[in-house]
């Protein structure tokens, strides 16, 4: 055993093999008076004792990476944010400072878009939990086929979005969908599910319907690990399914809730492809959401600069909404 | 030693990653020659075109199909970003081509170095590309829009000819509005199209041009502007337009024409072809196009030109070959053959297209000589680069009178101001 004083390790090592003395073609590997031989490497830098090269390269190489493909488009984009510029302008970004962030806030059309992006975050997330803890209730019983319903709930979350958004928009068809096909056979006007009235709850409604069995797939795996002994001992008690619910089953799944919560916040605040092709943000503004005006104004209007600003307003919203859940998070858990 | 070899190695293999990130093709042989396609009928008859330059010259095309709206933001970035991985640019007539003019190589010197000639296009629509005396683009499938309508329904309800006024047109609507059959249908849904037909309306109501002669203000806020802005209006809360109407873009006002939901509509003409297909509909045949009505005061009709051409981008490697391809396209379809594909022909540009036997069976019985009258006058978008934003303003307003939210009034006053700011930048 030998230790390494630049290094401080230790580790096993072979005593080097001596050199014949009569050999003087050979360079003496010391010169009998304890200096270090002339053609050793030369010292390291205090800084750099003690520290592996090809370890700090395996992590300099992701960090610059992230930093190419992270921080720089933030950055980036927050200095496009600060600036008008038009894709189609022959002249370059002009600086304006926080205008278009004062333009966001005073244009009514904006700040529209934000209440209504607000209001489909609080309804599909708040129906997405509702829904998912209820099957993730139902699907933790057992009975006979359980696995194979468990499956076939999962199947909206494995769908692509397009896929997803082609389907209702058959399904919502005013003259021969299937929704208004069924009404029509219990003598049912039909409804116009993507018309001024409806089509916002329309695009709740599938938005739930695909990111419902998220929630469901966490709580349900969080309810497995829940030991059958406290509902037993609750039964004993006397206590009610609600009581149950609210005093045994949450506090034990709360932090796989708040996981969900934040998951499908920040799913339903960039929510875009499905309701595109849903309704392009129609009739009208009845559906348009933050991520529908950021990517016209990006790539309809070519307006990079307030498409940037609007882009960190959809940021300051997750932020928010992130913070909040924080918070709770560290709340103690619901008793 | 073994460390440091490996370290060197990653490094490289970092940085060549990197170079080769930032490197273009330079050096190499020229690839495919890159172009985008919109899908529908432009898409289906660019392709046998394309494959008979391929077999014609070797020269590979590498033609990517996806919707308008998406090749148009695809090139814009591509030419922003100075990439030159699209060759040829496909342009919307006047409106995408004055987005892109200054990243396009003018044709003119090439044009007059090769002797191309393009003289028996009809010249109005050549000038559909040409900005500043500078021709970017040929005109390979340019359409107006008219009405079309059911003859079958007009004999029925005993209208003998087309409509010729607007008040004769509402009047038409309402009788042909019955047994589960709609007056009229249109495009309400998005903005790309109903604007179009605004504008159609509007010119022939009287409207001079929709922007200043400077482009720099509104002009389309006057009496002609409303008039069209209300008719619109008019036609679809008065229940003469299928419900979900607002909804449609070109494909659904083309499905519910074919399945006979509707007795009229304005749509470019390339869709009476889909629409008189007995594979598509159980009233192809019936379907005829007429001329637009006018406005009392208006002695022409007037008729709005869309369509396609390819520009050459400046950013391109592949010069050479993007321009053979170029001159290919210019003769193919400037002088469609015997075995010309009546995908090409439902866009007639030239007289070798007009003349055309194929193209005389898509437009039987005269309906040829209102294409032609209608090409010979053609309007056009306006040329500024900020019409696409524009147009979303004049979309979102007519949506809002649509839904009742604003008065015809109202509702255009409210673009004007936005489309003002728009253009005052």
């Amino acid at each position: 055993m030998t230790v390494d004083h630049e290094s401080g390790r230790t580790g096993a090592s072979v005593e080097p093999a001596s050199v014949p003395s009569g050999d003087a073609s050979r360079p003496s590997m010391s010169d009998g008076r304890g200096k270090a031989p002339a053609h050793a490497a030369p010292a390291r830098p205090r800084w750099w004792r003690g520290r592996d090269g090809l370890g700090l390269l395996f992590v300099l190489a992701p960090m610059l990476f992230l930093f190419a493909v992270l921080i720089v488009p933030i950055v980036y984009n927050m200095w496009v944010s600060l600036h008008s510029w038009r894709l189609t302008d022959v002249g370059g970004p002009e600086f304006v400072g926080l205008d278009n962030y004062v333009e966001v806030l005073w244009t009514p059309r904006w700040r529209d878009t934000i209440v209504r992006t607000a209001a489909f975050v609080v309804l599909t997330v708040g129906l997405q939990v509702v829904i998912g803890f209820g099957v993730a209730l139902f699907l933790h019983k057992h009975f006979p086929r359980a696995r194979a319903l468990r499956v076939a709930l999962l199947l909206p979350m494995m769908v692509s979005e397009v896929a997803v958004g082609n389907m209702w928009r058959l399904l919502y068809n005013y003259d021969g969908g299937l929704l208004n096909w069924a009404l029509g056979l219990v003598g049912i006007d039909r409804v116009f599910w993507l018309g001024p009235d409806m089509a916002f709850a329309s695009i709740v409604l599938t938005d739930v319907w695909q990111n419902a069995p998220f929630v469901t797939l966490v709580i349900f795996a969080a309810l497995q690990t829940m030991p059958n002994e406290l509902l037993e001992a609750a039964d004993l008690d006397g206590a009610s399914g609600w009581v149950r619910i609210r005093r045994v089953i949450l506090p034990i799944v709360q932090p796989a809730v708040l996981l969900v919560l934040i998951f499908q916040t920040m799913f339903a605040i960039r929510a875009f492809g499905t309701i595109w092709i849903l309704t392009e943000g129609g009739p009208g503004t009845a559906t348009t959401l933050l991520s529908i005006d950021i990517f016209r104004v990006a790539l309809q209007s070519y307006d990079v600069g307030l498409a940037s600003t609007l882009s960190w307003f959809l940021v300051a919203i997750n932020l928010i909404v992130a913070i909040i859940y924080m918070r709770w998070l560290k709340r103690e858990p619901l008793t | 030693m073994k460390r440091r070899i490996v370290a060197l190695l990653a490094a490289t293999a970092l940085l060549s990653t990197v170079a080769a990130c930032g490197g273009g093709d330079g050096g190499s042989e020229p690839g495919p020659v890159r172009l985008l396609l919109p899908t529908g009928a432009f898409e289906r008859s660019m392709q046998p075109v394309l494959a008979a330059f391929t077999k014609e010259t070797g020269i590979k095309v590498e033609a990517i199909s996806m919707p308008q709206e998406d090749a148009r933001s695809r090139q814009v970035l591509d030419l922003n970003n100075r990439a030159g991985n699209i060759d040829l640019i496909l342009l919307d007539d006047v409106a995408w081509l004055s987005e892109v003019a200054a990243q396009l190589e003018p044709l003119d010197e090439r044009m007059a170095a090769d002797n191309v000639d393009i003289g028996d296009f009809l010249p109005q629509l050549v000038d559909v590309f040409n900005i500043d005396d500078k021709q970017y683009a040929f005109p390979l499938g340019v359409s107006p829009r008219t009405l079309i309508y059911r003859a079958d329904l007009f004999e029925a309800a005993g209208l003998t000819r087309p409509p010729t006024t607007y008040d004769e047109f509402l009047d038409y609507a309402r009788k042909l509005n019955t047994g589960g059959v709609s007056g009229f249908v249109g495009p309400w849904g998005r903005a790309s199209s109903n604007v179009s037909i605004w504008l159609e309306l509007a010119f022939n109501h009287g409207l001079e041009s929709a922007l200043s002669p400077d482009g720099k203000k509104a002009a389309f806020n006057n009496p002609a502007g409303v008039a069209a802005f209300k008719l619109m209006g008019d036609l679809y809360t008065g229940g003469l337009m299928p419900k979900d109407s607002i909804e449609f873009a070109h494909d659904g006002t083309l499905v519910a024409m074919q399945k006979g939901q509707a007795a009229m509509t304005i749509l470019p003409i390339t869709f009476l072809r889909a629409m008189n297909d007995k594979s598509a509909s159980p009233h192809a045949g019936q379907f005829r196009i007429a001329p637009m009505p006018t406005a009392a005061g208006v002695s022409t009709a007037r008729y709005v030109v869309t369509g396609w051409g390819y520009g050459l981008s400046k950013h391109t490697k592949n010069a050479d070959n993007a321009w053979t391809l170029l001159k290919f396209l210019n003769d193919k379809f400037q002088r469609p053959g015997a075995d010309a594909d009546p995908e090409q022909l439902i866009r007639p540009a030239s007289n070798t297209a007009f003349a055309n036997p194929k193209t005389q069976e898509i437009f039987p019985d005269g309906q040829i000589d209102i294409v032609r009258k209608a090409l010979e006058s053609p309007e056009t978008r306006p040329g500024v680069v900020q019409w696409g934003e524009i147009e979303s303003v004049l979309g979102e307003s007519l949506q809002q009178m649509f839904l009742g939210k604003m008065t015809a009034e109202q509702a255009l006053a409210d673009a004007e101001g936005k489309v003002n700011k728009i253009l005052a930048g």
